[in-house]
């Protein structure tokens, strides 16, 4: 019987993407189709003193200009006043792309301008003025669309904190006297843009007293959910179809899909909008700024005595929900008796903030991780020993006093440990080396999934998530375990929220571990469905019965056999005896299974110009059950690869009045394929009791040690320690030259 | 931002200082300059730009803040535009030179909206060549003002 789980399977579309067969939203074309164009602010802070919209609906072809006052905010266009730079204050509607774009630049606005509150910590004083008025807070916020546990909140009384996080366990000052060394540090990680290659965009449809909606999202039910709410309609009027995504990392949940859809319904007819990269940029939801303080205390020996953190993110001109995310990890990461975690997250006039690939954990891990290294050199330990000294287990407390599930962090510590990449390394002049862990507490989310066998045997599994990670391929190699047969024998409909069972968002590393048990579970139904035909047709009992390679056999007389193709014949027929074959899979589970990754980067520093160059890497990470290799190994290197961008050369900056000033990729450093070195990827086995095959997360861990393991491999070569990201050479040259960071 | 530097005016300062109080010769000064016309303490200007991100057309105002004929030219320049806003805050030194007139200066300047996400890097470039061309404008303008 071949298997199909653990071994390498090609990603089903893979193909199509390579060779640009696939559609992409901004390729749907529908006849008769608007265009839509934003009006946006120039201005971070602003209130809105007039609209003159003549001249542009004057231009031939523009059908519509309008604003928030008639078709609403919908979640996105300013009312009154703005709140960051870029926030569109109108729309602009005409039959050609072109048109409305030259009608959006003679929109005059005028604009009173209003002080905008910009620093983070300036935002979090006592005195600071309100960036949003009262009525505007608790918003969406998609961070939460990733499912991590949830904070304890406490309402603060500042002004601009929409977010907090308060864990204590034991006397963290009295622990901090306990201890013989202590490390005192604060450490600063930028906005980040997710650099997606797909810019956002959708397409809505009127049809009757029906919508459709075409979109690159993470989550097409949940962008039903939203569109409905923004518009009214029921969720069964509205058809939602989300197409391949180009690129996401947590930014691609809902954006323009309420207001394309307000304006298709108010105009009735298609529109369009696709945002260029510009616009892209300025209405992005880049992963948050932090500045995290670390008091680090421990033994001689290495045991840790005290841990004290404080915790500030900006969340931009919208609330969001990642402090808690970043606190809960912090604090959860080592045995340590005395902890006091203070976690806040502040409104600014900036773009709102939103979810990047593990929101909130590589910030955390970049400042727990670097204070470990710290601490390892101060007490002259090796820093698995310092890491593995205190490394939670099962049944150790979280920061909110929960024990953990079974995780693998130190298994997966001393994987690396172990590893020829650590056991043998070697120095050369100028390079060094450098450790860090880091983990994702997973997500869970309903889930239910379909899988029928065809009138010619063939298997087709139905399916509502989108497949940004290869879900889909996984998906096929689970249906083919089970029916012992290859896994290009199935396919995946991945369908409109019309046709398909509902999914959550392909967020927060959960689609493998939920939609697949439902997968399963609905394999196993339509197996269970085959057998029992199939024990009629051979008269044995169908627990007697066995599957392999498209045949029914009894199990010790393989002679006695029929045809999964003969039996599903039967239930297609005209005239036929037999029920269809479908199998139903709906699972609802409660809990989430956590992955943690060890990094150890090996970079060269060029202390004439500053300039850190990596020049090997390995990533290990406990999967549960790597059910398909290839594609897991494929994600690690993807998030090895953005972390070296954070590490090195990404940053989101705004000028003092709230002006983005890297808005496009000229100034907004992506790594390229030369600036990553060979990754060397080992995969940690401990299964998740309620993963598919013991399958836990993996799309978000191994994007999150990396900036750690690179700054303390910097350390080691040079030893200065840089703490804010991104350590670009001008920064790495300065804080060789003394100048601290 | 700030942005400084110097450029040659064919003309003496106080021939400079004349154009910079006329109308008409400061429009005609002025690269893409469609429209000028006095307003309070200064002018309401409508001016085209057409170099890489920075490209469109602006309107907004010119305010002196201080003219001594001969010497100094300070003033405040907003400009909006669809793309986004410039507002600077320039200070002239008009000192006599071989070639007539040496125009130093430093501006304090801020760019907003889609100018400032995509112009940032190039706005010193073209700020600088559009100083240049200003002072030869201002050069010809005197010259046509001296001549007669």
């Amino acid at each position: 019987m071949p298997e199909a789980i653990g071994v390498a399977q090609r990603r089903l579309e893979g193909g199509d993407k390579v060779s640009g067969r696939t559609a992409y939203v901004a390729d749907v074309r529908v006849p008769n189709a608007l265009h839509a164009e934003l009006v946006s602010s120039p201005y971070a802070h602003a209130r809105v003193v007039s609209i003159d919209r003549t001249a542009a609906e004057a231009m031939p072809g523009v059908v519509a200009v309008l604003t928030a006052d008639e078709i609403g905010s919908l979640g996105l266009l300013a009312k009154g006043e703005v709140f960051y730079a870029g926030q569109p204050v109108a729309v602009v509607v005409a039959d050609d792309r072109r048109l409305a774009a030259d009608a959006a630049q003679v929109v005059r606005v005028r604009y009173e301008r209003l002080p905008a509150v910009v620093d983070p910590v300036a935002a979090l004083r006592e005195d600071a003025p309100a960036v949003l008025p009262a009525e505007l807070r608790s918003q969406r916020a998609d961070a939460g669309a990733h499912g991590a546990d949830a904070a304890q909140h406490a309402a603060s009384q500042r002004a601009n904190v929409c977010g907090e996080a308060h864990f204590a366990r034991g006397d963290v000052e009295q622990g901090l006297r306990l201890a013989d060394v202590v490390v005192e540090a604060r450490y600063r990680i930028p906005a980040l843009y997710q650099g997606y290659l797909e810019p956002h965009g959708t397409v809505a449809v009127p049809e009757g007293d029906r919508l459709t909606v075409y979109t690159t999202t993470q989550g097409q039910f949940a962008v039903r959910e939203e569109v409905c709410q923004a518009t009214g309609l029921p969720e069964h009027r509205v058809k939602v179809v989300g197409m391949q995504v180009g690129g996401g990392f947590g930014a691609k949940f809902v954006k323009l899909e309420p207001l394309c859809a307000a304006l298709a319904l108010r105009l009735r007819q298609p529109v369009r909008l696709v945002l260029s990269r510009s616009g892209d940029f300025l209405t992005s939801r880049p992963g948050n700024f932090a500045e995290i303080g670390v008091r680090l205390g421990a033994r001689r020996d290495g045991t840790l005595t005290a841990l004290a953190a404080d915790l500030l993110l900006d969340a931009g001109a919208q609330e969001d929900g990642t402090v808690g995310i970043a606190a809960m990890l912090i604090g959860s990461t080592y045995r340590v008796p005395h902890l006091l975690v203070d976690g806040y997250e502040v409104l600014t006039h900036k773009t709102p903030s939103g979810a990047y690939r593990a929101p909130g954990a590589p910030q955390a891990y970049y400042a727990l991780e670097s204070a470990m290294d710290e601490l390892a050199r101060k007490l002259g330990q090796d820093p698995f020993e310092l890491r593995l000294r205190s490394a939670c287990q099962q049944g150790d407390p979280r920061a909110n006093g929960a024990p953990w599930p079974r995780i693998g962090l130190v298994e997966t510590l001393e994987a690396a440990r172990n590893h020829p990449f650590w056991r043998e390394r070697s120095r050369q002049a100028d390079e060094g080396y450098g450790v860090a862990a880091g983990g994702w507490p997973g997500g869970t989310e309903p889930a239910a999934a379909a899988c029928r066998i065809n009138g010619d045997g063939s298997i087709t599994v139905q399916v509502g998530s989108v497949d940004i990670t290869g879900t889909n391929t996984v998906f096929a190699q689970m249906a083919a375990q089970v029916f012992g047969v290859r896994a290009d024998a199935v396919a995946v409909s991945a369908a409109d929220t019309d046709a398909a069972p509902y999914s959550g968002s392909s967020g927060g590393s959960k689609i493998t571990f939920t939609v697949g048990n439902a997968v399963l579970q609905a394999a196993q139904d339509a197996r269970q469905q085959v057998l029992e035909m199939a024990a009629q047709e051979l008269e044995a009992s169908a627990s007697d019965l066995d599957m392999a390679e498209g045949r029914v056999f009894v199990r010790g007389a393989p002679s006695r056999a029929v045809s999964v193709a003969d039996l599903a014949r039967s239930t297609t027929a005209f005239g036929g005896s037999a029920a269809p074959l479908v199998g139903r899979g709906r699972v609802a589970i409660k809990r989430a299974s956590p992955g943690f990754a060890v990094h150890v980067a090996r970079v060269r520093v060029d202390r004439r110009t500053g300039e850190v160059q990596p020049i090997g890497y390995l990533a290990v990470q406990d999967v549960g059950r790597a059910l398909n290799p290839m594609a897991v190994a494929g994600q690690i290197r993807g998030g090895v690869s953005q972390s070296l961008g954070r590490a090195l050369g990404e940053a989101m900056r705004w000028g003092d009045s709230g002006q983005l000033l890297t808005g496009s990729f000229l100034d907004y450093a992506v790594p390229r394929a030369a600036d990553v070195p060979p990754i060397e990827v080992e995969l940690v086995e401990v299964p998740a009791e309620e993963g598919p095959f013991g399958a836990k997360g993996v799309g978000e861990p191994p994007a999150v040690p990396g900036a750690a393991a690179i700054a303390n491999a910097v350390a080691d070569a040079t030893g200065v320690r840089v703490r804010d990201l991104p350590l670009r050479p001008e920064t790495v040259l300065a804080a060789l030259a003394g100048e601290t960071s | 931002m700030e942005i400084s530097g110097s450029a040659g005016v064919k003309a003496p300062p106080a021939a400079v200082s004349q154009v910079l109080a006329d109308p008409a010769r400061l429009q005609r000064s002025l690269p893409g300059c469609r429209q000028l016309e006095p307003d309070g303490n200064g002018y309401r200007i409508e001016i085209s730009i057409g170099v890489a991100a920075v490209r469109g057309t602006y309107q907004g105002t010119i305010e002196v803040l201080r003219h001594e004929p001969g010497r100094q030219f300070d003033f405040r320049l907003m400009l909006e535009a669809p793309r986004g806003f410039v507002e600077a805050t320039v200070a002239t030194r008009l000192d006599e030179s071989a070639q007539g007139t040496e125009l130093r200066y430093t501006a304090e300047s801020e760019l907003g909206g889609p100018l400032a996400a995509l112009g940032q890097r190039v706005a010193a470039g073209v700020a600088t060549m559009l100083v240049r061309q200003f002072c030869d404008g201002l050069g010809r303008e005197a010259q046509g003002l001296l001549q007669g």
